[in-house]
């Protein structure tokens, strides 16, 4: 994520940009643990209330990803959960353990499958522009030259626009 | 553009945000201390997006008058003949330096806080971004974007396998 610190000589600023909802945080003498944002393991940054929760369809990715994590820390005391899960138990049956354990054991950052941006709930303008030159075939300069040639400033532009939507 | 200020307490900072490359700085001076512009339409970027057009600006500027018949002072031919022999944007760069300070009047309106619309790239479409042209796109060419993205998040687990498909085109 674009962060740039420091940029002004005998300054440390820090500015932060939610990939959510595109607030900006920022201060001198800052970081990120300061304002309510989190990173994701992906270094997705977003702001705290934007974390999916365990919860309907994100519940068993969720779960499986924070078991993931901690299988991963090679740690003794969820072995019981581990064991259950070869008895072919529902993993949500142990939701409250994962979660628990999850959060004492985890760093600061949170999991992909916590993460909007890495979940695709948000698709961010470039993606979605991206994947529709690919898969339709559009070619962004052709668009742009179009605009370019057919429009004297971006006023004009939008003025068609929302006509266009009328 | 958005801007969050005095978010920490006892702090008058403000944060500024280049629409066009994404630079984002803090400031308790305002815009000039970060080396931005705000144009008269609102758009803020940094100064040096700003010169890239002066330039061209500076040289449609120059075509016009000589069109027109109406490029009469010696100083102004010969900064146009300059800009005209000069091929690359590199050369037309260090053949204006040559001249610089002699522009005032063109320049006397591209104030820190004022900078007109006809020298923001964003208004004048020299740069465009990736949401204004997916708003071109849904209108002229009748894309449903929400249906796209649920296309996208129908056919990927998550961000990493669009990527890769996408990657597959470069």
């Amino acid at each position: 994520m674009k962060v740039r610190t420091g940029f002004v000589s005998n300054s440390s600023s820090s500015s932060f940009i939610c990939e959510v909802c595109g607030e900006i945080f920022s201060a001198y003498d800052y970081d990120l643990s300061d304002f309510d944002l989190v990173e994701c393991e992906e270094d997705h940054l977003l702001c705290s209330h934007h974390i999916l929760k365990p919860e309907g369809p994100h519940l068993v990715p969720i779960l499986t990803g924070m078991l993931n994590y901690l299988i991963e820390q090679e740690d003794k005391d969820i072995q019981y959960i581990i064991k259950a899960i070869k008895a072919k138990e529902s993993i949500t049956e142990y939701k409250e353990e994962i979660i628990s354990d999850y959060h004492e054991y985890s760093n600061e950052k949170i999991l992909s499958v916590e993460c909007p941006v890495c979940t695709l709930q948000t698709v961010q303008p470039h993606i979605l522009l991206e994947y529709i030159e690919y898969k339709y075939g559009i070619k962004r300069k052709d668009y742009v030259d179009e605009i370019r040639n057919n429009f004297t400033d971006l006023e004009a532009l939008l003025e068609t626009l929302k006509g266009k939507r009328k | 553009m958005k801007r969050r200020n005095g978010f920490v307490s006892n702090s008058s900072s403000s944060s500024f945000l280049c629409e066009i490359c994404g630079r984002q700085e803090v400031s308790y001076e305002g815009l000039s201390e970060v080396q931005m512009v705000e144009c008269d339409n609102g758009h803020t970027f940094c100064e040096y997006h700003l010169l890239e057009v002066k330039k061209k600006t500076l040289l449609e500027q120059y075509k016009d008058l000589q069109k027109n018949g109406e490029l009469e002072a010696d100083l102004e031919i010969e900064i146009y003949n300059k800009l005209q022999g000069a091929l690359t944007p590199e050369e037309q760069e260090a053949r204006l330096k040559e001249f610089e300070g002699q522009f005032e009047d063109i320049y006397a309106d591209l104030d820190e806080y004022g900078v007109s619309a006809e020298a923001c790239p964003i208004c004048t479409l020299n740069y465009i971004s990736n949401e204004l042209l997916l708003n071109y796109l849904q209108v002229t060419n009748k894309l449903d974007l929400n249906l796209i993205a649920d296309q996208i998040r129908s056919s990927y687990k998550n961000l990493q396998e669009v990527e890769e498909y996408i990657n597959q085109s470069k």
